[in-house]
């Protein structure tokens, strides 16, 4: 009896203690409970009492040549201040993980085609995606090329030895709390999860492309109706470059593609690797001191990403004997990406340009082993790729297909006359061997002190390409479309292309010195917002798929400004007013015949009417517009609307959308396919789409219904953990305005500064400098950015500088 | 007394192995005591319980109140919507039933093992005399 009570007791505790230390207990979706229970080192580990650690810390290690001081502001932005620069990088390391460490591996995962190690199964599509897309393949080809860069590789060095600093003094009750949530532990950090780093934002800027949904579009309407609905270029572009730079260089020659017809008039199926949202954009201008009311350039920049906690961006200010630089920068990634320092500033904007193509192969064997190229029968190489996954006793190793153009991501397409299809994606290539590359552009930007330094600097970047805008304490402002750009043929790489003749290869490149750029135009401003980079005279294709709204927008607004202030710069940048609803609010209240309408519904019209076509978050025009706007749009493209799911047809552009209605009103695509015994034109369908949007939406005007309901602004937690998200944000703005808040996406870091003799700086990003949601910073400047206000940002002239408080005074040394 | 005498062993020794031992140091130190200090299953129970309720929820309560609710909050809603205090309460309570678990267990194996009387008042010599007696 006693010992039956001992066995049952004994086996009770020791079932509980082991269920309470597995991770998923019996598949159960929890964590090593007791662990993360545990008030030493368990969650409530993470629950900071103050937002720093401690103020004083004394910090030794082998790796440094100096004395290195960091100072902490109010809101935790590191002052480094270091007799060397590599020892400012390695005290970037050091801080950004502190604050980001879990951030840091996870971005180097996803990357890397990683995630299921520690994600399990519900990641292995995924991560193979990443591997075929040659993520890790190009970060390591990446790494070779810079092993070969003396000066940039002892900065990747300084950085990992900064991180690995951090991490080695880590104790289990340490670890980020995104750790211990989801089980494991941190790895040290190596030069390659750099390079990943890179990779993850070049996927997430460039990885974009439409070469199947276009080729879908236009085998289902055939080429005329194609290039009517598609036109390449919109006639009312503002361009990045503008159209008074002449391009007065020698174009080089390229052959015209061969063409397989048939590949044309095909339906390709939905591929399966998706793609980033496509409202990611940014804003960047700069204006020369003729334009601002103090006579000092002013630079501007704010990109807009999809929102995430811990925040994209980690603000730092570095200061070494060669330079005093400020700005955010990626974690993961070592020096200042966007910033200033006290000669020069600069910001970025992404460049639409398309650098990943598909080309269909003609397989000549069942077993997918060998297609057509030229007259040859060519061999796929086939790579194995080895995938760990959690939970699983033995690795995934899927062979991947490699053709002369890339990855196969279509091994068997079961309608195409070739049956496989393969992708080029700049982004994956390894480098040619020069100088420098990304990690020396941006060290070089960061010690930049005129307009011939920031050249040289930009002769290192490749992707994702970039508008760098500039401006100078001397009064240069600039603009370049930076990066490494194919040289294809008008209209190559808009459709899926035959893989089987090498000469719908890209063509080289685009030389560095013809790619759009401009220095001090006559307007007296510069800006991006990434619509096309040049207008049609540049003599090199451009195929980009960028609605240009903000940039038309901005650029009239930058035009008609004079004096212009800090102040209006902000205005600018957080302004909700949309160009689209300025130019389709008319056009679609001409057309909507208002004898037809009833009392109620008149009413609705008056209050388009008086519209002043800004998205407040709690106005509901806005809701009504873009029902309307929506409404109208379906009706017009259903032929493309009732496609089947498992095929993806380009969508027709809104610009087109409104130009057709004013320009072709009785064109047949106004027709309804819903309505058979009646054919509409825009004005009858307009009415239409009017009395729709009444039905649907009248009871929930009545409820009080508003953009903020509509837009749905929020920043999610990285692993889309709710309790660490932050959702219902009071954001005024839209997808087509300056401020291009729409639902996830947004301005992920606005930054305005004055080139003068004293530097005036601004900035706000959506969250905090801390990643631990155990810490008050973690999203402690969200209400600022949500209502459209800066922090003043402390640019420290000297470590004695107390013009801001200082927290915290940490030092590092040998 | 030994109960109190227990609690706070369980309680200080448990805080030792929770500051430089993985989490569940706890539960063997809760064994031992219990089988050392242990009079009755019940009374094992409850010292292994109150012991580490009352070290587990001071620590957790202490850490919340120094971050203002903050995280626990924030952990609360991935389980069942809880408020800080209640995680706090459920830390406790993780600690104390596994304590006591452990403690009983202890005791058990004590009265298995070598006998009803408590350690301290054992007499091995006697026992051995009167052992040799029955043979």
């Amino acid at each position: 009896m006693r010992l039956l009570r001992f066995i049952s007791f004994g086996t009770l505790t020791l079932g509980l203690t082991w269920v309470l230390n597995t991770y998923q207990p019996f598949g159960a979706p929890v964590p090593a409970l007791g662990a993360l229970f545990s008030p030493f080192s368990g969650f409530w580990a993470n629950a900071d009492a103050a937002s720093l650690p401690t103020e004083k810390l004394e910090l030794h290690s082998e790796q440094l040549q100096g004395k290195v001081e960091v100072l902490f502001d109010e809101r935790l932005v590191p002052h480094i201040f270091a007799e060397q620069f590599l020892d400012a990088i390695f005290a970037q390391g050091y801080i950004t993980a502190m604050h980001r460490l879990w951030q840091m591996d996870i971005s180097s995962r996803a990357a890397a085609g990683r995630l299921s190690e520690v994600l399990g199964d519900r990641t292995l599509e995924n991560d193979l995606n990443q591997r075929r897309k040659g993520l890790l393949r190009g970060a390591k080809a990446a790494l070779i090329a810079l092993k070969n860069s003396k000066e940039e590789w002892s900065i990747i060095e300084a950085y990992t030895a900064g991180v690995n600093a951090y991490i080695k003094t880590l104790q289990p009750a340490d670890y980020p709390i995104e750790f211990k949530l989801l089980g494991y532990a941190p790895e040290l950090w190596t030069p390659l999860k750099t390079t990943l780093c890179f990779k993850n934002m070049a996927e997430t800027l460039c990885y974009r492309h439409a070469d199947l949904p276009t080729t879908n579009a236009r085998a289902l309407f055939g080429p005329a109706l194609f290039d009517f609905l598609y036109p390449a270029y919109n006639p009312k572009q503002s361009p990045v470059i503008p159209a008074t730079v002449k391009w007065d260089f020698k174009t080089l020659m390229i052959a015209p593609p061969k063409k397989d017809l048939k590949l044309l008039s095909q339906i390709w199926p939905r591929h399966k690797m998706p793609m980033p949202d496509e409202s990611l954009g940014s804003n960047n201008w700069a204006l020369s001191g003729s334009k601002t009311a103090s006579g000092h350039p002013i630079i501007c920049n704010d990109p807009h990403l999809n929102l995430t906690l811990p925040s994209i961006w980690y603000e730092a200010q570095i200061h070494t004997p060669e330079t005093n630089v400020y700005g955010v920068s990626i974690p993961g990634l070592p020096g200042i990406i966007i910033g200033f320092n006290e000669n020069i500033g600069w910001g970025v904007t992404n460049v639409g340009q398309d650098v990943l193509d598909w080309y269909a192969i003609k397989w000549l064997n069942d077993a997918h082993t060998e297609y057509a190229y030229d007259d040859q029968k060519k061999k796929v190489d086939i790579k194995y790729d080895t995938v760990f996954v959690r939970g699983r006793k033995n690795p995934v190793i899927e062979p991947l297909k490699f053709t002369v153009w890339g990855p196969v991501a279509f091994e068997n397409v079961p309608q195409s006359p070739y049956r496989g299809l393969a992708m080029h994606w700049l982004a994956a290539e390894q480098p040619e061997p020069r100088e420098f590359y990304e990690v020396g552009t941006f060290s070089r930007l960061m010690k930049a002190k005129n307009h011939a330094d920031y050249a040289k600097a930009l002769m290192g970047y490749d992707a994702p390409a970039q508008n760098f805008a500039f401006a100078c304490k001397d009064g240069d402002i600039a603009l370049k479309v930076n990066g490494k750009f194919p040289l294809k043929t008008p209209g190559q790489g808009r459709f899926v292309q035959d893989g089987s003749f090498s000469s719908n290869a890209w063509h080289g490149y685009i030389p560095r010195d013809q790619i759009p750029q401009v220095k001090n135009p006559e307007r007296g401003f510069v800006a991006s917002a990434n619509q096309n980079s040049a207008s049609p005279a540049y003599p090199y294709y451009y195929n980009g798929e960028f609605d240009d709204y903000r940039g038309r927008l901005i650029n009239r607004r930058l035009a008609e400004m004079n004096k212009a202030t800090i102040q209006d710069m902000m205005q600018l940048q957080t302004s909700s007013y949309s160009l689209l609803a300025e130019e389709a609010t008319p056009l679609l209240l001409k057309l909507l015949s208002r004898n037809d309408l009833t009392e109620s519904e008149n009413a609705l019209v008056k209050q388009l009417e008086t519209w002043d076509f800004k998205f407040r978050y709690d106005a509901t025009t806005p809701v009504l517009f873009q029902a309307f706007l929506d409404s109208v749009y379906t009706f017009t493209f259903d032929e493309i609307l009732d496609q089947p799911d498992s095929i993806e047809i380009q969508k027709p552009r809104t610009w087109r959308l409104l130009e057709l209605l004013e320009q072709f009103p009785q064109h047949d695509i106004f027709d309804r396919r819903a309505t058979k015994n009646k054919k509409e034109n825009a004005a009858d369908l307009v009415l239409d789409a009017f009395h729709q949007v009444v039905r649907e939406w009248t009871p929930k005007f009545k409820a009080g219904f508003n953009w903020r309901q509509q837009n749905k602004a929020e920043i999610r937690h990285m692993a889309r953990i709710p309790a660490f998200t932050r959702n219902d944000l009071a954001v005024s703005g839209y997808r087509q305005a300056p401020n291009a808040s729409n639902g996830g996406n947004g301005p992920s870091w606005r930054m305005v500064v004055e080139l003068g003799p004293e530097i005036k700086a601004y900035g706000v990003f959506p969250g905090g400098q801390s990643g631990n949601p155990g810490n008050s910073n973690y999203d402690a400047m969200i209400p600022k950015w949500v209502k459209g206000e800066y922090n003043e940002l402390f640019f420290m002239k000297n470590a004695q500088d107390r013009r801001q408080k200082v927290l915290a005074t940490w030092s590092m040394q040998k | 007394m030994k109960s109190i005498v227990a609690i706070v062993l369980i309680a200080g020794l448990g805080y030792l192995t929770g500051l430089y031992l993985p989490w569940w140091g706890f539960v063997v130190v809760a064994l031992v005591i219990g089988a050392v200090l242990g009079t009755n299953s019940i009374q094992a129970f409850f010292s292994g319980f109150l012991g580490m309720f009352l070290l587990w929820g001071v620590v957790a309560w202490m850490k919340n109140t120094d971050n203002s609710g903050l995280l626990g909050g924030k952990i609360g809603q991935l389980f069942g919507h809880q408020s800080a205090t209640g995680m706090v309460a459920l830390t406790a309570a993780l600690a104390g039933i596994l304590g006591g678990l452990s403690a009983i267990t202890g005791y058990l194996a004590r009265e298995v093992f070598i006998g009803k009387t408590s350690v301290r008042n054992r007499n091995y010599r006697s026992r051995a005399k009167k052992a040799y007696a029955r043979k």
